[in-house]
């Protein structure tokens, strides 16, 4: 009996987690069943793992992870914009290919890449110019300097005396012209840097208009819902929110608009919010629901927002969830 | 404690448009869309693990950056041996992981170069791994929570992945090994020295009355 109680205590954990062999496991149930000391120590486990689950978060906090996937998105979209592409990718596979050929075939790569070099160089040279080799003709936004670049800042300066030589790191100003098409790559980082950081707010409600159309696409939404958030100006914000109507039941989108109903200073934008988080009601939304209605109530009669109030309510009821004081 | 004993990654059974291979087969020609429908599928439980593993918002987010990353750079290489799952959490435990081991260091190497290490009693730099002692940092409404997180301290990086992955997330021991790159038997080893220390660890944190 003693060697039995020992093997149901070393499987014991093992059984409530479904990881025995059925033979296993039915020699287990059969122990458990007939000695009292060994369904003891099935109890104690069992109470042992559930107290366990006292620190587990099995709910991420939907806004942080907002923030994940946004940042992620950006890093995603800097890594590509750093790939080669096109023929430029094309040729570094093909350089890669030559300088490091896999295999038995390296003699015979090497040889036959250097002998089709020397064509395409005698072909190139015949042909040449962007007119008749529109493949190379620079697909990039064109970039011209406006003024030589300025001085900004002196960070490091190094002295050897010796070699009578100074090292200084600098902080250079270049003012650029860059112009191209609106869904270049470069410009479009220039478009949602300018939605961003560009003090003109009626410029940036130009750009909001302008890249609201393409809200589907994650970088510009990401965007869209920052601004909704952060923008200094409230119409901006509710531009914002406004052309991320269609997309209110995505995880970001519906994230930003709870953080504008919890913490939106502006009537207008959180009556706003509370509709379209009203128009697609999730039980993933009752804690922040609940974390709003408190808060609201919280505040003195003069700055209680009744419509946000009633509405979160009816769609805490909606949801089954409680409405009471918390 | 999660019940799930596998995952479904049968093609569209996630809803995904084309199912789950066709998203695949589309992030390997560096369609963006795709791959945030990839991301979308899994994100929440690495982040999950990472924040139940590490211990820290930061340090959660950095390991779901790192992971990603790396899935995206390497997806060109996933071949369809294993489940698209088994591939992404071999990558995110092993950045868990890694961190996991960093942060070991890093306590370490406080404790030697830390100038101020020099005035402080040892007792009030190394984390003591007593279960029970040092009440003081236990907080009233988290008293459980705090021991539970102390007695983690007590495991391994490897045993507090298993641990991680098999009581929160549900994973079947043969997938974890996958995903660690163990044998199951190992993975069942590691499963049982973690709930040994654990239940010690809170066993004599009972005994002692906190």
């Amino acid at each position: 009996m003693i060697n039995d109680i020992e093997w149901v205590k070393d499987r014991v954990s093992l059984y409530l987690y479904n990881e025995l062999s059925e033979e296993e496991r039915e020699r287990f149930e059969s122990l458990v069943d007939s000695d009292p000391s060994c369904a003891a120590a099935l109890e104690i486990e069992k109470r042992f793992l559930q107290s366990l689950n006292v620190r587990s978060d099995d709910e991420v906090d939907a806004a942080f992870l907002s923030e994940c996937r946004h940042d992620l998105s950006r890093t995603v979209y800097r890594e590509d914009q750093q790939r080669p592409r096109g023929l430029t990718a094309w040729f570094a596979g093909a350089w890669a290919m030559v300088t490091e050929p896999q295999g038995s075939w390296t003699w015979a790569v090497q040889s036959g890449a250097a002998l089709s070099l020397v064509a395409v160089g005698f072909w190139a040279g015949r042909v040449s110019g962007p007119e008749q080799m529109p493949i190379l003709a620079d697909a990039q936004p064109a970039v011209t300097d406006i003024a030589p670049a300025s001085l900004s800042n002196i960070e490091e300066i190094r002295v050897d005396p010796g070699q009578q030589r100074v090292e200084f790191v600098l902080e250079e100003v270049n003012r650029r012209r860059v112009t191209g098409p609106a869904r270049d790559p470069e410009v479009e980082q220039l478009l949602l840097t300018a939605l961003e950081h560009y003090p003109n707010p009626g410029v940036r409600l130009e750009l909001m208009d302008a890249l609201a159309p393409r809200s589907e696409e994650a970088m510009i939404r990401a965007a869209l819902v920052r601004a909704m958030r952060e923008d200094p100006n409230p119409g901006i914000r509710l531009r914002a929110l406004t052309s991320l109507r269609d997309h209110a039941t995505a995880p970001d989108v519906r994230a930003g608009l709870l953080s504008v109903l919890r913490d939106e200073q502006n009537p207008g934008m959180r009556v706003e919010a509370i509709n379209l988080l009203t128009a697609h009601p999730d039980r993933g939304m009752v804690g922040y629901l609940q974390d709003v209605l408190r808060h609201e109530r919280a505040k003195g009669p003069e700055e209680q927002n009744r419509f946000v109030l009633v509405k979160c309510s009816e769609m805490l009821q909606e949801l089954n969830a409680s409405v009471d004081h918390f | 404690m999660a019940t799930v004993d596998s995952i479904s990654l049968a093609g569209g059974s996630r809803g995904a448009p084309g199912g789950e291979a066709a998203l695949i087969r589309a992030a390997q020609e560096r369609d963006h869309d795709a791959f945030e429908q990839l991301v979308r599928l899994y994100d929440r439980s690495v982040l999950r693990v990472a924040l139940n593993v590490l211990r820290s918002e930061e340090d959660a987010r950095d390991a779901y950056q790192e992971a990603f990353l790396k899935a995206y750079r390497s997806i060109g290489t996933f071949r369809f041996q294993c489940s698209f799952h088994t591939w992404l959490y071999r990558i995110v435990t092993n950045v868990c992981l890694d961190q996991l081991r960093r942060k070991s260091v890093r306590k370490e190497q406080t404790v030697a170069s830390d100038p101020e290490a020099e005035r402080l009693s040892p007792l009030d730099i190394a984390s003591d791994e007593r279960p029970g002692a040092d009440p003081g940092r236990i907080m009233d409404n988290n008293v459980l929570s705090s021991r539970i997180t102390e007695a983690l301290d007590l495991l391994t990086p490897k045993e507090r992945m298993v641990f991680e992955l098999k009581h929160h997330e549900g994973l079947r021991l043969r997938a974890i090994g996958e995903m660690l790159s163990i044998s199951e038997e190992a993975a069942k080893n590691c499963l049982f020295r973690a709930t040994r220390k654990l239940r010690g660890a809170l066993g004599e944190a009972r005994a002692h009355g906190n």
